[in-house]
């Protein structure tokens, strides 16, 4: 159905909005690489957890006060499953053809039986749901993830993603739905249940990070890593990580004592266990 | 091929798949088994005081959980991980005061998070050799039955004990976002900074019953 074009722009804006606070609370991971963008990223992070402390989290907690977590739990069905196209057209397009088809099945089998997707039938049923988006389609097309960014209303994100807020707007069966009266309030329904929903997240991060933004970053850049891989634990970075680390970068300080204790592993005594100063590797064969 | 054929080669078929079951399984079970069994162990310990989490306190759970911190993982060895290159530049106090450091803040940080039970269960998914020996688990986090996170565990053997030495929660390692943080502050603010955070994160963590 045809709309005129400032309601499409306002439902794009608020689409984005939505997207973002999503990821915002989705966002955290490093499987680093440098971070040339830092400076801004910092400042734009800074501003978007005030714009969170002072709006989105007060809001997304009267939004639990006054609805019950089943309904929540609906709601948070039937935004995901509005969206699910976005997979579906992901899968073709990164030639995951089987996927494709059991995601076609999944969102017919939740829009129909699960009443508009307030219910997920679909998973018991074996159609378990992907995550699939523009970014990790480029990524399995071989472009480059690009700098980290962090953007304002939005959250982590890198350079390769961002076409993925664009592709979300048109496909998402809302978008196509017409009518502002029930689109806008929806969407401001979606953004307010996605916050509510990563409240633990949130919290998480708020409790334990020491260097907020860091964690973030690097949560957000290892996750993409592992949904890029299909959902599979990326071992050699695991493996990889587990090695004797090189020689520091700078010497800005005192100069080195020693070199890093290779495999051999503990060096120190362990608070209240001297027993376990040193514990040679196991022989190998 | 003729039934005879088919046949024989059903019966081999069998004969490889009774020979997986009886030998090749229980070989390959001896060599993750206790990795596997140290795994397990931690994560009834988690269940079981988030079980009992209000009437335990936050001391009490602490109390539970450091000596099952310190039976399941090589928290030194983390630690040390965790500075990257910078732990080659620490003098021994320095090393000893922040293993000391990151041991209670490990402890602390279980026993804020896993403060209540609400229908969690842990369940093993596979486990397989990895490089270096070591062992990888791979479980998953329920919550009333249903999937709340893949938790994969890096186990390596260790002076004759199998001890956890990285937590990879959906592809996200914990090794891996603490040495990005501490080495960061390391860089910009140097080690005193690093060390008075991680004190001030326990004072926080554990609303002041404990100092770092």
């Amino acid at each position: 159905m045809a709309v005129d074009a400032r309601c499409r722009v306002r439902r794009a804006v608020a689409r984005v909005l939505g997207l973002a606070c999503v990821l915002f609370l989705t966002g955290c991971a490093t499987a680093n690489g440098p971070d040339p963008l830092a400076p801004m990223n910092r400042r734009f992070y800074a501003f978007n957890s005030a714009t969170d402390r002072l709006i989105m989290s007060p809001v997304a907690r009267a939004y639990k006060t006054v609805t019950p977590k089943p309904l929540r739990a609906s709601l948070t069905n039937f935004f995901h499953n509005v969206a699910y196209p976005d997979v579906i057209v992901n899968d073709f397009l990164q030639g995951r053809l089987g996927q494709g088809v059991d995601d076609i099945g999944r969102f017919v089998v939740n829009s129909t039986i699960g009443l508009f997707g307030l219910f997920d039938v679909a998973t018991p049923l074996g159609l378990k749901a992907h995550v699939e988006d523009a970014g990790l389609t480029l990524g399995r097309w071989g472009v480059g993830r690009g700098p980290y960014l962090v953007l304002p209303f939005v959250g982590p994100d890198t350079l390769r993603n961002t076409p993925s807020l664009v592709m979300g707007i048109f496909t998402n069966v809302l978008y196509y739905v017409g009518a502002p009266a029930v689109t806008v309030p929806l969407t401001v329904f979606d953004v307010i249940n996605a916050r509510a929903n990563a409240s633990a997240s949130l919290r998480y991060v708020r409790e334990n990070a020491v260097d907020k933004y860091v964690f973030t970053r690097d949560a957000y850049l290892q996750h993409r890593n592992y949904l890029q891989d299909g959902g599979h634990l990326p071992l050699k970075a695991v493996e990889q990580m587990m090695m004797p680390p090189g020689p520091a970068p700078a010497p800005p300080d005192p100069p080195p004592l020693a070199d890093p204790a290779p495999r051999p592993r503990v060096v120190v005594t362990i608070p209240g266990r001297p027993d376990v100063a040193i514990r040679p590797p196991v022989p190998a064969g | 091929m003729t039934r005879q054929e088919a046949g024989r080669w059903m019966a081999g078929a069998w004969m490889a798949a009774a020979w997986l079951a009886t030998v090749g399984v229980p070989a390959y079970a001896a060599q993750t088994g206790p990795a596997v069994a140290v795994v397990r162990h931690f994560q009834n310990t988690l269940i079981a005081v988030m079980k009992a989490g209000k009437p335990l306190g936050f001391k009490g759970r602490y109390g539970k959980l450091m000596p099952a911190v310190r039976k399941s993982h090589d928290v030194a060895y983390i630690a040390q991980l965790t500075l990257g290159p910078y732990w080659g530049r620490l003098t021994a106090a320095e090393r000893h005061a922040f293993v000391h450091a990151f041991t209670k803040l490990t402890v602390v940080t279980y026993a804020a998070q896993f403060r209540r039970y609400s229908g969690q269960a842990f369940h093993r998914v596979a486990s397989q050799m990895v490089a270096q020996r070591d062992v990888l688990v791979e479980t998953e986090l329920t919550t009333h039955g249903h999937k709340e996170a893949t938790i994969d565990y890096l186990v390596a053997p260790t002076g004759g004990r199998w001890e956890i030495v990285n937590i990879v929660a959906n592809g996200v390692s914990d090794l891996a976002l603490k040495q990005a943080q501490y080495t960061a502050i390391i860089r910009k603010k140097g080690f005193p900074a690093l060390l008075a955070t991680l004190r001030a994160k326990v004072a926080q963590l554990s609303h002041g019953a404990l100092k770092g």
